[in-house]
């Protein structure tokens, strides 16, 4: 059930996600561009760089790269398979899974350490609060500055729920409970990601 | 009066026989499996039973007490003092109050096995290994098993090589079974007919042993009454003349009796009352010792067992077999494996297995029972219960680097006198193998290997027949060893190939003789030994729940390890390949084989659960990190958010001024 539903939200929002794009003029190969170019960007250039201020700029964004590179992998090896076999994550994918795990959880709480001063709700923010609903820069900018928290929060959950799940203090049926949570955490995650993305390319086109 | 019905009845019997065999009625071949069962004739009689006044409990729960008069074979009572005495029969004494058609469908008696299909139970093993020969025997179509009847076993040699561990009825008893061949010495034997008092006799002096004694001795009708406290019988049926009757002594008159006695029953007259009723301690609730004289699995070796070998943890909290193998008055006893209420369609059954007892759930209201605990496991995600089987964990013995050699009551005839007590005895069994299940969830099993003498006829396996390996085969074989316990005989390649010659010989060009051992036919090629994988010589597995271990000495006790290391029992342990062709050597299969998983995947997920530590402290501190960084700036934002309140308030109490 949760299979179906969850496999349901996840269309509906990808959906949503690319008509909303298209609408504003940005093609799904618009995305992948984006983020391939700056991704190649950033790995051919000098580790050594002698501007240290530019080297750490980025290392920042590597972070980002490497965290929405990881999170696209546990994506892939954890719904599909759950998704579609509707049963509990095995085989070569929960090795996969496994092992990728801690380099996100790393590069999540590196990303929220760089970036979240950036992210950081000032005034502006709080009066774009009533002001939600309009479409104009600032306003985006309020948008991305939440939905970055939202997922901060909703991190929370996900890693935590692991944590216990690796430790024998809950039974089975709290830990079925915790994987229930990650679960729904990670959808969760994986909705706010996309609407991060929205976001992010839809405030560069107003 | 009781003599001469007895003749008349057997006159007429075997007249009928005889007539009905001219007129082709009684053909080996037209007895279809069902009908040598007895299974379809016994469920239509089931429609129309009436029942008897001992079948259905009023609701009190005490024993009522089994002061009863003792019946015959023909229906007559026994009375102290009588001067031709005869057994007395549980069909008649027992089936005065309950109706015994009824009884007779039960598990242990009508081989009605019809959910086998998917759940493999124990087998009688014939072994012999002079012959090289080990092969699983079931009248109940257990895949991987043979029936009796295709290798010349009939009912009546059956009954003389397994008796001692079954409790008679149907097989042991059906008229339609006993064929031509055997008419006259079931005759002289008797029918074996339901032992009730094997399970329900709590009389400490009745004796499992004294009956597999009767057994071998041919003396089936006599069998339960001697293992009775009330009678002590005497005499070889087996000795006895085809035309012996108990009651004409001139059938037997060429016989030594002083050598060689008659069968004869003498009654404790003092068991009889001024009634010529005799009370038997009857107890529905069956004792354990009944039960583990057939159903018990020890170590064959004998090192350290004392303080390996222990009880099953229920057991030793007070619980009897019979507090979840139930039945009513059918005597279809369950099972108590996890799929036992789909396959018989009965929801109720669920309650009996471990899952419906200890652990609770909304539709299953009968959890809890005898104050079964509700296990917590602590720290195992539910993927292990979707995968394994409860008794991956709490049953059978705890793996070890090579599976363990056991020995089972009814393979190895344990508690009847004179049994081989060496270690390895004959045949081999391995204990515990990981096999997977037809529910796709791992159970522990034990395990033979089979090995017998085939004809291949149109790439089907079919086994020859035990009397002509005996006596083609084995003296061909010269392993004359009276050894029947060790390491299973090997012979050369060169043996193997001049015996399929001889016996090629003998069944011409029609089909070809191979041998089938260690998961392989083996064949003559020309002048060489060629192997072919066949389905039919695959080890047969059946699935084992006891003994029970308490949670402290369950697979997983000691965390992940004890089942995801790269060298763990469970997954990587040996299961001896047991060859009867030296050319084979002594080889071992991974268990991960019969669990039907990738070992290398298994070694690598394995080797990744080293670096768990490491990942848990990841996690945990990356986690830490999140929160602290989240919440300071959840901080910030209140007071960024009450600056921004408050400074607003400040500007519009400057306007108003």
């Amino acid at each position: 059930m949760f299979a179906i539903i969850t496999f349901l939200i996840i269309l509906l929002s990808g959906l949503i996600f690319f008509s909303k794009l298209k609408k504003r003029g940005i093609e799904l190969k618009d995305v992948i561009n984006h983020f391939t170019t700056e991704s190649k960007k950033i790995l051919s250039s000098s580790i050594n760089d002698k501007n240290r201020f530019e080297s750490f700029i980025k290392f920042k964004y590597s972070i980002l790269y490497l965290t929405l590179a990881m999170f696209l992998i546990l994506f892939l090896s954890s719904f599909l398979p759950t998704l579609f076999t509707g049963e509990h994550l095995t085989g070569l994918f929960l090795v996969i899974h496994v092992t990728l795990a801690p380099v996100f959880a790393v590069a999540i709480s590196l990303l929220l350490l760089f970036f979240s001063f950036s992210f950081k709700l000032n005034q502006e923010d709080f009066e774009n609060l009533p002001r939600i609903k309009e479409d104009n820069k600032s306003v985006n900018n309020t948008k991305v500055k939440l939905t970055f928290w939202i997922l901060a929060l909703i991190s929370i959950p996900l890693l935590s729920s692991i944590i216990l799940i690796l430790y024998p203090i809950l039974g089975t049926e709290s830990q079925n409970w915790n994987i229930i949570i990650h679960r729904i955490s990670a959808m969760l995650f994986s909705i706010f990601v996309l609407v991060l993305i929205y976001y992010i390319f839809g405030s560069k086109k107003v | 009066m009781n003599k001469f019905n007895s003749q008349l009845n057997y006159f007429v019997t075997f007249m009928l026989c005889i007539a009905t065999s001219l007129l082709g009625q009684i053909n080996d071949s037209t007895i279809s499996e069902s009908d040598s069962l007895g299974i379809d004739s016994t469920k239509n009689e089931a429609k129309q039973i009436i029942y008897k006044i001992g079948d259905l409990a009023d609701g009190n729960k005490s024993v009522p007490v089994h002061l009863i008069k003792l019946f015959d074979e023909n229906g007559y009572s026994i009375h102290k003092g009588d001067q031709y005495t005869v057994p007395f029969s549980t069909k008649n004494t027992c089936g005065d109050c309950h109706t015994y058609e009824l009884i007779k469908q039960g598990t242990h008696f009508a081989f009605d096995t019809s959910d086998t299909t998917k759940h493999k139970g124990e087998p009688f093993i014939y072994s012999n290994h002079k012959s090289l020969t080990v092969l699983p025997l079931s009248y109940g179509n257990f895949q991987g098993t043979i029936n009796p009847d295709s290798i010349g076993i009939s009912p009546f040699q059956f009954t003389k090589m397994f008796g001692s561990h079954i409790t008679g009825g149907n097989l042991t008893e059906n008229e339609e079974l006993q064929k031509i061949n055997n008419y006259l010495r079931w005759q002289v034997s008797g029918k074996l007919e339901i032992n009730c008092l094997v399970c329900h006799d709590s009389d400490p002096e009745y004796d499992q042993a004294e009956f597999a004694k009767q057994i071998k001795n041919e003396n089936f009708r006599w069998a339960g009454s001697a293992a009775s406290s009330i009678a002590n019988v005497k005499g070889f049926a087996s000795k006895m003349p085809d035309n012996f009757d108990p009651y004409n002594t001139n059938t037997f008159v060429d016989v030594d009796l002083r050598t060689t006695p008659a069968p004869s029953v003498t009654y404790t007259t003092e068991k009889f009352n001024e009634d010529n009723k005799v009370f038997f301690d009857i107890d529905k609730n069956i004792k354990n010792e009944r039960c583990l004289f057939c159903h018990t699995t020890t170590l064959n070796s004998d090192d350290k067992k004392f303080i390996t070998e222990q009880q099953d943890v229920h057991i030793t909290s007070g619980m009897k077999c019979v507090a979840c193998h139930k039945n009513d008055i059918g005597h279809n006893i369950t099972a108590g494996y996890e799929d036992e209420h789909l396959v018989k369609n009965d929801k109720n059954l669920f309650s009996f297995t471990c899952e419906g007892c200890h652990i609770s759930t909304e539709e299953n209201k009968f959890s809890g029972r005898f104050g079964a605990p509700m296990p917590y496991h602590e720290g195992i995600p539910s993927i292990h219960f979707e995968k394994l089987s409860c008794t991956v964990c709490h049953s059978s013995y705890y793996p070890e680097e090579k599976t363990q050699i056991v020995k089972t009551s009814r393979a190895h005839k344990l508690g009847v006198p004179g049994p081989n007590k060496m270690p390895s005895t004959y045949p081999l069994i391995q204990s515990p193998v990981f096999v997977r299940a037809a529910n796709g969830k791992l159970e522990p099993h034990n395990l033979i290997w089979p090995s017998y003498w085939a004809r291949k006829k149109d790439n089907n396996i079919i086994p020859l027949d035990i009397s002509f390996v005996e006596d083609n085969i084995q003296p061909l074989l010269g392993l004359d060893s009276l050894y029947n316990f060790g390491e299973w005989p090997q012979v050369e390649d060169s043996t193997l190939i001049s015996v399929l010659d001889s016996i090629n010989i003998i069944f011409g060009e029609d089909s070809k003789i191979v041998f089938i051992s260690n998961g392989k036919a083996f064949e003559k090629n020309g002048n060489s030994l060629i192997r072919v994988d066949f389905d039919e010589a695959k080890p047969y597995t059946w699935s084992i729940a006891h003994n029970v271990r308490p949670a402290q000495q369950s697979l997983g006790i000691n965390g992940c390890y004890d089942c995801h290391s790269i060298d763990s029992d469970f997954y990587f342990g040996n299961v001896s390949i047991i060859s009867s062709v030296k050319s084979e050597g002594k080889g071992n299969i991974s268990m991960s084989k019969f669990e039907d998983l990738n070992s290398l995947y298994h070694r690598i997920f394995s080797f990744s659960f080293y670096f768990r530590p490491a990942l848990k402290i990841i996690l945990l501190i990356s986690t830490i990190a999140i929160i602290l960084i989240v919440f300071s700036y959840i901080l910030s934002g209140i007071k960024s958010g009450a600056e921004y309140f408050s400074s607003d308030l400040n500007s519009n109490q400057e306007n108003n001024i």
